[in-house]
């Protein structure tokens, strides 16, 4: 048992997509911890909240802490989809990596003032707080 | 004279080319589009992936010869096939397809206007040239002969088109109605007449 | 005849395509990139739209009651960080 007293999870990529309040709109997971596959659902599900999404965040469970090619072509595909860039966020065990909508990329290690979203996606990943 | 092309596939994208020297204005009706396995046997060129195939051969014909033909990407129906045809002289039936020879040749001999049809068998061991007085379709199953699906077949149908370019020009210059046979051994005049006669 | 979705700049519009069902995904991008190109897409006309304008996207296909296809032309949402080190 975690110290909070829930079971722990074995580690996995989950995906966010997460509102201008930083509220999560919707999320899933998938089965392994480096990869998370192509999902019709979750196309849908980004198409249906564009109004509000701000952001998509997933986690890279055993890193790297950075984007990678599959997560990079995808936010090309995602950016001509939606007709707008928005923000992208990968969360592994050394901290956060975003891509804003002008396209500047930023890593930081883990910050206590970091998004409630953050540690609740670690949490869902299996990534040790 | 206008000379009309009703599909551009595997024998009419070839035949066109064929014919660009003619004095005569072409037409071109296709309502598919170009596909990778289109290249294979079909007068098209990577770059017109994905076009409509009537602009597609318009545009290459514009582009690689400076010859001008009317591209009209549309399918040809019962209700327009009298618009489609209008102010031909000549219509030339490379369908792949019983159903829409049967209506061109039906539109042809009711509007008085000459019908030149080309086939090949689905083995690609012979193929005709006949003019519409002497042809009758074959039936068969489904739109797209084996023969245009693959390359393997294509020196076989660049003679059939070839043949029937030939034919086109004879019609263009004296009238002549010559059907052919063709196999891989030889290109046999069967038969020919005169328009009217 | 087939029912083509396409989803670009913000846009989702049907268009009725005379497509094969045996049409790879290669080239149904190239005929929607021709599509656009030439404003058959209600809404949607860029002239100069590039040839890989649909590179990163996928053809989701489902067959409908009446014998027709629906194809719907989006946008991949895989991500992953691969293996580590990789």
């Amino acid at each position: 048992m975690t110290a909070d007293g829930r079971a722990p999870v074995s580690p996995r990529e989950v995906c966010f997509l997460i509102g201008g309040e930083g509220q999560v709109l919707w999320s899933d997971a998938g089965p392994s911890p480096v990869a998370l596959p192509d999902s019709r659902a979750r196309w849908e599900a980004i198409w249906a909240r564009r109004g509000e999404l701000v952001e998509i965040a997933h986690s890279h469970p055993i890193g790297p802490h950075a984007f990678s090619q599959e997560d990079r072509t995808t936010m090309a595909a995602l950016d001509a989809a939606l007709g707008r860039r928005l923000r992208f966020s990968v969360v592994s065990p050394s901290g956060v990596v975003v891509r804003d909508a002008e396209g500047n990329e930023t890593t930081t290690a883990r910050d206590p003032a970091e998004p409630a979203w953050v540690g609740e996606l670690r949490r869902r990943s299996g990534i040790k707080e | 004279m206008r000379v009309v092309f009703c599909g551009v596939g595997a024998l009419g994208s070839q035949c066109v080319l064929a014919c660009r020297n003619l004095d005569a204005s072409l037409t071109l009706i296709d309502f598919d589009r170009v596909e990778s396995k289109n290249l294979l046997a079909q007068a098209y060129v990577k770059q017109s992936l994905g076009k409509n195939k009537a602009q597609a051969l318009a545009l290459q014909l514009a582009n690689f010869w400076g010859v001008k033909a009317e591209a009209k990407g549309v399918r040809l129906e019962a209700h327009n096939v009298e618009a489609l045809c209008a102010g031909a002289d000549l219509l030339v039936d490379c369908f792949d397809n019983q159903a829409s020879r049967a209506l061109l040749s039906a539109h042809a001999r009711a509007a008085g206007i000459p019908l030149v049809h080309a086939a090949v068998a689905a083995d690609g061991s012979f193929g005709l040239v006949r003019w519409d007085a002497r042809f009758v379709p074959d039936a068969e199953d489904a739109q797209g002969q084996a023969t245009c699906e693959g390359g393997e077949h294509l020196p076989f149908l660049s003679l059939v088109a070839a043949t029937l370019a030939r034919a086109i020009q004879d019609f263009a210059r004296s009238g002549v109605e010559r059907d052919a046979m063709i196999s891989l051994a030889a290109v046999t005049p069967t038969a020919s007449g005169r328009a009217g006669a | 005849m087939a029912i083509l979705n396409i989803t670009y700049n913000g846009l989702s519009c049907d268009v009725p395509a005379e497509l094969h069902a045996e049409t790879s995904d290669f080239d149904l991008k190239r005929i929607a990139v021709e599509i656009v190109r030439c404003g058959d897409l209600p809404g949607l006309h860029i002239a100069n739209l590039a040839d890989d304008a649909f590179e990163h996207y996928v053809v989701d296909r489902f067959d409908t009651p009446e014998g027709g296809q629906r194809l719907y032309l989006r946008p991949k949402v895989p991500f992953g960080g691969g293996a580590r080190g990789a």
